[in-house]
């Protein structure tokens, strides 16, 4: 092993850049094929799944005290134990009857904030996903945290 | 100038092959799911939907990429660019989140553990853009010629 030591420096900066560069181009290929055909790729921009999470704060502090309509995803059993007060029950599995709880209550202009369990809990996102997409409602939010967060901001 | 002691090119090793695992576990649990990552990125409000959208798609890929550069020892100059580069635009995301006072997710492994974005996430995310400068630094000081074997 020798002890020499590299005096100049600038070609082998130049050569990260050039490695860099090369291994960034590399990424772009797989990607692309993440946006086209991975299953849980994200929605375009601007389509219809695209959603944003608020937090429970948020939510009640919406600009110009608006309200919102909380939608509970999650199964039967835990909305009859115990939801938000005002909540909707929004399952998958009950959709059609869900949703005319959901357009009963819904007036222009108001935000639905969709909840399901916690934060590794998926279905608030596919049933607000699905609320954009069917009835192209402007203001869809899956609240961070869900019910779990709700619960402790509670106490 | 003297070379560096013995352990520290073995010291250098083991911190290239430590942060080749945390991008590589970092970009890996993010690729598991692309949806998660870009809503995460875009809770941040720090860029449009679009450009969250496109640097959730390829971001996570480029740490694949330059983790595996820093692992095998091929390319490794550009694998400590390249996570010096990505890192410092993780401290920024999460660093600008936390003086804005916004409880979010910190999005930084995916699918993985989740964090929120504290003041011990920012200082956790700052560290890594400067081992890698670290890294690149002693490379680019001492080049290969004092270093362990690669692989």
């Amino acid at each position: 092993m020798s002890s020499s030591v590299r005096c100049g420096s600038g070609p082998l900066l130049r050569r990260a850049a050039v490695q860099a560069a090369v291994l960034l181009l590399a990424a772009v290929v797989p990607a692309l094929l993440t946006g086209w055909l991975h299953p849980r790729r994200p929605p375009l921009p601007g389509a219809a799944g695209s959603i944003r999470e608020i937090t429970v704060a948020d939510a009640q502090a919406l600009p110009g005290g608006r309200p919102v309509i909380w939608a509970d995803a999650r199964d039967n059993q835990a909305f009859a134990r115990q939801h938000i007060p005002g909540a909707v029950h929004l399952s998958e599995a009950e959709w059609e009857q869900g949703l005319a709880g959901l357009v009963a209550v819904w007036r222009p202009g108001t935000p639905v904030v969709v909840y399901c369990a916690s934060h590794s809990c998926d279905t608030s996102r596919a049933v607000a996903s699905r609320l954009k997409r069917e009835l192209a409602l402007p203001d869809v939010f899956v609240l961070k945290g869900g019910w779990e967060e709700w619960l402790r901001r509670q106490k | 100038m003297a070379a560096p002691a013995k352990i520290v090119p073995w010291l250098h090793a083991g911190l290239r092959w430590a942060l080749a695992a945390t991008f590589l576990y970092a970009g890996g649990a993010k690729v598991l799911d692309p949806a998660r990552f870009v809503a995460d990125l875009d809770n941040y409000q720090l860029v449009p939907a679009v450009v969250a959208y496109l640097i959730g798609l390829f971001v996570p890929w480029a740490e694949i990429v330059g983790a595996a550069a820093l692992l095998t020892g091929r390319w490794r100059l550009g694998g400590w660019l390249l996570t010096f580069l990505l890192g410092t635009g993780f401290a920024v995301f999460v660093g600008s989140a936390w003086l804005r006072g916004l409880d979010i997710s910190c999005g930084c492994f995916g699918s993985g553990p989740q964090a929120n974005v504290t003041g011990w996430a920012t200082v956790r995310t700052s560290l890594f853009p400067l081992l890698a400068a670290a890294g690149l630094w002693y490379e680019l000081r001492w080049g290969t010629a004092v270093s362990v074997p690669t692989g």
